[in-house]
């Protein structure tokens, strides 16, 4: 089952991985035309977001609060945007067009988790993308989280639910 | 051939959205962007040949069904195709949309085919 210091998930933990797993499947075939490869990390690894990482966060809002995170290794991000985009060079984005890129994204998976999890459980509603780039030291987050290779570079998805990070 | 209006708080989808268009081969003579609502009623007001709307659900400042629900107040309006496309893939939400006038809807992530067919009919 999901882990939570307060309430308990309203999901079972299969089904919030299913859900991302699908969800993140279908953005990546139906968008970039790009088949994944996911694997889920080892249930509380930690996981390192490094400098230079866009991270984009998406709530979910209704009986609980949940954020889905979505973490791209510096390359991993042009190479997404670049993707969504249709761009020939990665390296001609701005940060900008980078950042609304992965933050649509994360919308998609979490607009997809919402449909396929929450919304049979009653009235949810959906934030809108919020994205920054990791300038700082790197930062280790404990928890699982669902990780593709994209090009070599790592994407990882997360949920944080209540007080605590659902480990995947 | 349409003027169309595409309304979306990220470029990057706008930028996706006339893409494909083109790869489903919608005839529209030209493409008009706002970044919410708000903007988008203004372009509504300011440019009365736009002939059709696209249009995002959740979005900063004014969301998509305000948005939906104004433009049908509006007595020069009421019939302007307006399609919904949006992450949103509940059946709740599709409900709300079409009840509150939406000629269409579409979720992301979508296909050529999934505009094409939610446009039959409306472009010309």
């Amino acid at each position: 089952m999901a882990e939570s210091s307060e309430k308990p998930s309203p999901f079972s933990r299969d089904a919030l991985c299913q859900a991302l797993r699908e969800t993140l499947e279908g953005v990546f075939a139906t968008m970039l035309a790009k088949p994944v490869s996911l694997s889920t990390v080892v249930d509380g690894t930690p996981a390192t977001v490094h400098a230079g990482s866009i991270v984009a966060n998406v709530a979910l809002r209704g009986d609980q609060e949940g954020i889905v995170s979505l973490v791209c290794h510096p390359g991993a991000a042009r190479t997404l945007a670049a993707s969504l985009l249709m761009a020939d060079e990665p390296s001609a984005l701005d940060e900008v067009e980078v950042l609304d890129a992965i933050g649509e994204c994360a919308n998609m998976v979490a607009g997809g988790l919402k449909t396929r999890v929450l919304d049979p459980l009653g009235a949810w509603a959906l934030g809108t993308p919020a994205c920054a780039l990791q300038r700082t030291a790197d930062v280790v987050q404990h928890g699982g989280m669902l990780s593709c290779d994209l090009d070599g570079d790592i994407l990882s998805v997360g949920l944080t639910w209540g007080a605590a990070k659902v480990t995947l | 051939m349409k003027k169309m209006l595409i309304v979306d708080d990220s470029a990057t989808m706008r930028k996706i959205i006339m893409r494909v268009l083109r790869q489903a081969e919608i005839p529209v003579s030209d493409i008009l962007e706002a970044g919410n609502g708000k903007e988008g009623l203004q372009r509504l007001v300011a440019d009365p040949d736009i002939a059709m709307v696209l249009s995002d659900i959740n979005m900063p400042e004014m969301n998509g069904i305000d948005f939906l629900k104004a433009i049908r107040t509006r007595r020069d309006k009421t019939s302007l195709p307006v399609v919904m496309i949006t992450t949103e893939g509940g059946e709740a939400m599709l409900q709300t949309a079409m009840d509150s006038g939406a000629n269409g809807y579409v979720t992301k992530p979508f296909t050529p085919d999934s505009i094409r067919s939610a446009l039959e009919g409306l472009v010309g």
